[in-house]
């Protein structure tokens, strides 16, 4: 069996209609995402996604009352019960909190395990008298998009499509409510229209999601390209366009990999399941962008902190070899405080700077011995500064002179210069280098 | 008087306790009025009724003759910060663009001029060069200012202020007091709610006093005094705060 190429994803007769409709799905979820995501309710997902279970195996109970079970799984009474069902979710939620005083979580929590309770023992009535129909339901609770047919994605692109132009047209709408309700209230605006709308579009989302990622797993595609996207941008706008993108192609690669895994594994043509799959590659892609994001990733961070504490340790360094001229290796290292190996870097970047020669002890070249001189000065004008204007007292001032000599600036030391009136002695009473030397 | 904010009979009450009872007064237009009073006399609580955030029991507030309620776009309102997510992506430019959403029509795109306004007070509050930073990377004096100029936007003719001075250094209070008192020039009537007994003289016209029932409203002069503020924060407070005063004054004398 050979591997298809990408574009028979969009060509293939049997391909199509998963891939296709499944990106369809991830791209309504993610926007609505990022809505949830923003309100820092993510866990409402998950609850209005389990509360479909028993809507969906009502529409199943009557779907096998009229329907013929040789058809392909009718979707409409599925759908519309399903969608009942998390709208009821909803209002119990609603009611919990604001009528019953139950935490926001608490009521999440009891709500979904109420709903999925009443559905599971539902579907155990079904499995007893039809358990045709009862396999065809199990279908919605971890996603089945293998099944999908050319109808289905007419179905699931109209419904995406609303959402998506929907919440273009209401952008600014979504912006206001959810970043000051205060203030748009005042601005005489009704917030509760908005509101239910918005809820609208999520439950929408969670019915169309349902088919190919399933029920159990729906939350994760909802939060899942939001959490990604909010690495990226900081401006709502940008944060749905770099979502939606994640959820298309976390959509696309989770069939992708469901269809290419076991055929690379095993060389037959099996899938794998295409929700979880689906659901793998958004996490995956999340923590990816958790980590290495170029401002808020962990490793950016990471390089910031290492970035700042070389310098400090470079600066060490050469104001050390600036008061001694020359020093051995090991009496670096106790000065430093550093071990044999930190050592030895900070050494081979300061020589690849030109700033020290190494040999048989550590020496500082022309240019070294001008670095090492501009921050003494900075220490010692910094010092002058804190006693002479400030009136801080003398002892207290070489520990905030010790930081502050590797954060001022040429304009700050020019400023203080000025200040201090180009001051040659320091309050302990040690020369400052001359602006000449350094 | 059809010329002012006049607020009667306003009684505002949460669950089972009342936080406002039978407020009544009138503020002529074009003055700086303070709100006063202990911590939990209902001082935001009047100002939520007033822009409806709340609903009263019974009163309400007409503003130049006309139902405060159905004249929205004339009120612009600054809230406490802490009500505010600052982990919201939002930039600093959007937030003030904000402002005049109430102007919008249709699909609520921005205008040029909507930007260009938006640009020209950022100057003003001296923060034009943070215009793109995301919101939680400013200073607490910053986000005052911020949301000053997001209700300068609004371009209403009456501004109520939650506690702008709360946690600002005095460089951000004393330019916000600049433009507050620009806009007061311009006939504009705003309302701050407010803490610190000592600025009181020198900030507003006119003060209100309030421990859930209104206390004194009137001309600053007329009205603060410790007959008033004795009623408002009891003997013991009023002592405490005199003698703060007193001390700072000293001292500051002496510096």
């Amino acid at each position: 069996m050979k591997f298809p190429t990408l574009i028979q994803f969009f060509t293939d007769p049997i391909l199509r209609a998963p891939a296709v409709g499944s990106m369809f799905m991830c791209l309504a979820s993610s926007l609505i995402g990022v809505i949830t995501f923003v309100q820092r309710r993510s866990l409402i997902g998950e609850a209005l996604s389990h509360a479909t279970y028993p809507g969906v195996i009502s529409g199943i109970l009557i779907s096998a009352l009229w329907c013929d079970p040789k058809l392909s799984l009718p979707c409409f009474p599925i759908l519309i019960g399903a969608f009942l069902f998390s709208w009821l979710g909803l209002i119990a939620i609603e009611m919990c909190e604001r009528r019953l005083h139950l935490n926001p979580d608490a009521s999440l929590c009891l709500i979904l395990s109420l709903f999925l309770g009443l559905g599971v023992t539902l579907a155990s009535r079904i499995q007893a008298i039809h358990p045709f129909w009862y396999q065809q339901g199990q279908a919605f609770l971890f996603g089945q998009a293998a099944t999908m047919g050319d109808v289905h994605i007419g179905l699931y692109a109209t419904l995406s499509l609303a959402i998506v132009s929907l919440i273009v047209c209401r952008f600014r709408q979504i912006e206001l409510i959810y970043f000051d309700l205060g203030f748009t209230q005042s601005l005489g605006l009704s917030t509760s229209l908005c509101h239910f709308f918005n809820h609208f579009l999520l439950i929408l989302a969670l019915v169309i999601g349902m088919r190919s990622v399933g029920i159990v797993l729906m939350s994760g595609m909802l939060i899942a390209p939001a959490a990604c996207a909010r690495q990226f941008t900081d401006r709502l706008g940008s944060m749905f366009i770099i979502s939606a993108t994640v959820g298309i192609l976390s959509g696309f690669f989770g069939v992708h990999l469901s269809v290419c895994i076991p055929l690379f594994l095993c060389k037959r043509p099996l899938h794998l399941p295409t929700g979880p799959m689906i659901i793998l590659v958004a996490v995956l892609l999340t923590f990816l962008s958790l980590l290495f994001a170029p401002k808020r990733g962990w490793l950016a961070r990471m390089l910031r902190i290492r970035a700042a504490r070389l310098k400090q340790q470079m600066d060490h360094l050469l104001k050390v070899l600036w008061k001694r001229d020359t020093a051995q290796a090991s009496y670096l290292r106790s000065e430093l405080g550093l071990s044999r190996l930190s050592l030895y870097f900070l050494l081979l970047f300061a020589k690849k700077k030109g700033w020290i020669r190494t040999g048989e002890a550590v020496t500082l070249t022309t240019h070294g011995r001008c670095k090492g001189a501009y921050i003494v000065r900075l220490h010692r004008l910094w010092e002058l500064y804190l006693t002479s204007q400030l009136e801080l007292e003398e002892r207290r001032v070489h520990r905030s002179a010790e930081e502050m000599e590797h954060i001022l600036t040429p304009e700050i030391e020019e400023r203080l210069t000025q200040l201090l009136n180009n001051p040659t002695r320091d309050p302990h009473h040690q020369p400052i280098p001359r602006k000449g030397d350094t | 008087m059809k010329n002012g904010l006049v607020v009667k009979n306003l009684t505002v009450s949460y669950d089972h306790f009342s936080a406002l009872w039978d407020i009544n007064f009138e503020i002529s237009c074009g003055q700086i009025v303070g709100i006063i009073g202990p911590n939990g006399a209902g001082k935001s609580t009047l100002i939520k009724a007033l822009i409806g955030l709340i609903k009263p029991i019974s009163g309400g507030a007409e503003f130049c003759g006309m139902d405060l309620k159905k004249n929205r776009k004339r009120v612009a309102y600054v809230p406490q910060k802490k009500g505010i997510d600052w982990q919201f992506p939002i930039t600093v430019f959007d937030v003030v663009l904000m402002g005049c959403y109430g102007r919008l029509k249709g699909l609520k795109w921005y205008r040029r001029s909507d930007r260009d306004r938006a640009l020209q007070l950022l100057t003003l509050m001296q923060m034009k060069h943070l215009h793109k930073r995301q919101i939680s990377a400013l200073s607490v004096g910053q986000q005052q200012r911020l949301f000053i100029a997001r209700a300068l936007m609004q371009d209403a003719d009456l501004l109520l202020l939650d506690e702008p001075f709360a946690g600002v250094d005095k460089t951000t209070e004393t330019l916000i007091m600049q433009v507050l008192t620009e806009l007061k020039a311009q006939g504009k009537t705003i309302l701050i709610v407010h803490h610190d007994l000592n600025t009181v003289e020198a900030y507003f016209d006119a003060l209100i006093i309030l421990k859930t029932s209104l206390i004194a409203c009137g001309k600053t002069e007329a009205v603060f005094h410790l007959k008033h503020l004795n009623r408002a924060y009891g003997a013991k407070g009023v002592i405490f705060d005199e003698a703060i005063r007193l001390s700072l004054s000293r001292f500051s004398g002496l510096r």
